[in-house]
């Protein structure tokens, strides 16, 4: 056998190795995940102060872009404790049902107070710019840790 | 379909224009991602996490590099992330490093593929991780040099000085495998 035939079987096997099974029941989850996550653009109905979808004599609507949403709730949580990785909206129905915010610390923080404050600050962005859905609450907004990081890193 | 009408498609919010997509890259990128990381659990993870960030950020996709080029450097930056926070227990690697000891004690033993497989594996986890991923995108996913300087953030003259010592390391390891 020749230097490097048996790295070049190796990569031949690597390349030809079949889709492994795990794979199909990922691709499902995957799909399912991107069927439930809002694109930035979707628009989201804006509640009256007193809690009605309708304003005005005309029972008019009035509709707020994810976009404009996602932009307010990162300007409003902006804190130097932790950094926001992302932020994702469902929405059923036109209606906004949960906001998930994902962030990563760093280690030694006070993690769940960093969290705590995230949910405030987005409840109140939410209050302002939507108006007074009365199905939206403290539970509805979703926070992710998703890293911890030291100094090292 | 090609993929710039896929992208076009699911930028307007076509969800089955995107799960074609899925179908077609995803398999090699959870091959990539199994290489890197040695563990079908965190390169689930790692896979799953990118294609939910290329949803979310395909209207960002630019077409500057090819979405395939895209989706590897997606699934790099979150197999970097998955590894860095992942605790230090026992892997398959060294699973996998158990089975290659006994097939060098054992000259004679049939290679078998799976064992060829096991040993690359073994190989590669002892490479650095930026040779380990410029390896794998050349040889496995044949992806030229620019794209894999594209993907893994890095000069294509980086790419090929990499690319030089880690065929250099898996050629050695492997021939001490026959």
């Amino acid at each position: 056998m020749n230097p490097g035939d048996q790295t070049s079987a190796a990569i031949r096997a690597a390349r030809e190795e079949p889709t492994p099974e795990g794979w199909f029941t990922l691709s499902d989850d995957i799909m399912r995940r991107v069927r439930r996550i809002v694109r930035p653009s979707v628009p989201m109905i804006a509640f009256s102060a007193d809690g009605d979808p309708t304003h005005g004599a005309r029972f008019s609507r009035v509709l707020v872009a994810g976009r404009v949403v996602v932009a307010a709730i990162r300007r409003r949580i902006d804190d130097p404790a932790y950094q926001v990785e992302g932020i994702d909206l469902e929405v059923v129905d036109e209606r906004l049902t949960s906001v998930i915010l994902t962030i990563s610390g760093r280690y030694g923080d006070d993690l769940l107070a960093s969290a705590e404050r995230a949910r405030a600050a987005t409840l109140a962005c939410i209050k302002d710019l939507l108006g007074r859905d009365p199905g939206f609450g403290p539970s509805s907004v979703e926070i992710v840790v998703d890293d911890v990081a030291t100094d090292g890193t | 379909m090609d993929d710039a009408n896929l992208v076009r498609a699911a930028v307007l919010g076509d969800d089955a224009a995107f799960a074609a997509i899925v179908d077609r890259h995803g398999p090699s990128m959870f091959r990539f991602a199994r290489r890197m990381l040695a563990d079908d659990d965190d390169a689930g993870e790692a896979v799953q996490d990118a294609f939910i960030s290329a949803w979310k950020n395909i209207e960002s996709f630019q077409g500057r590099s090819t979405l395939r080029t895209w989706l590897f450097s997606l699934t790099h930056r979150r197999a970097v992330d998955i590894r860095r926070r992942r605790r230090p227990t026992p892997t398959d690697d060294e699973i996998l490093a158990g089975r290659t000891v006994g097939a060098l004690a054992d000259p004679s033993r049939v290679v078998l593929e799976h064992d060829l497989l096991a040993a690359l594996q073994t190989t590669l986890t002892a490479l650095p991780w930026r040779q380990r991923a410029v390896w794998v995108l050349r040889e496995i996913e044949e992806l030229s040099y620019d794209e894999i300087a594209e993907a893994l953030s890095m000069s294509p003259d980086a790419v090929r000085g990499q690319l030089y010592r880690a065929r250099r390391h898996v050629t050695d390891r492997m021939e001490a495998w026959r």
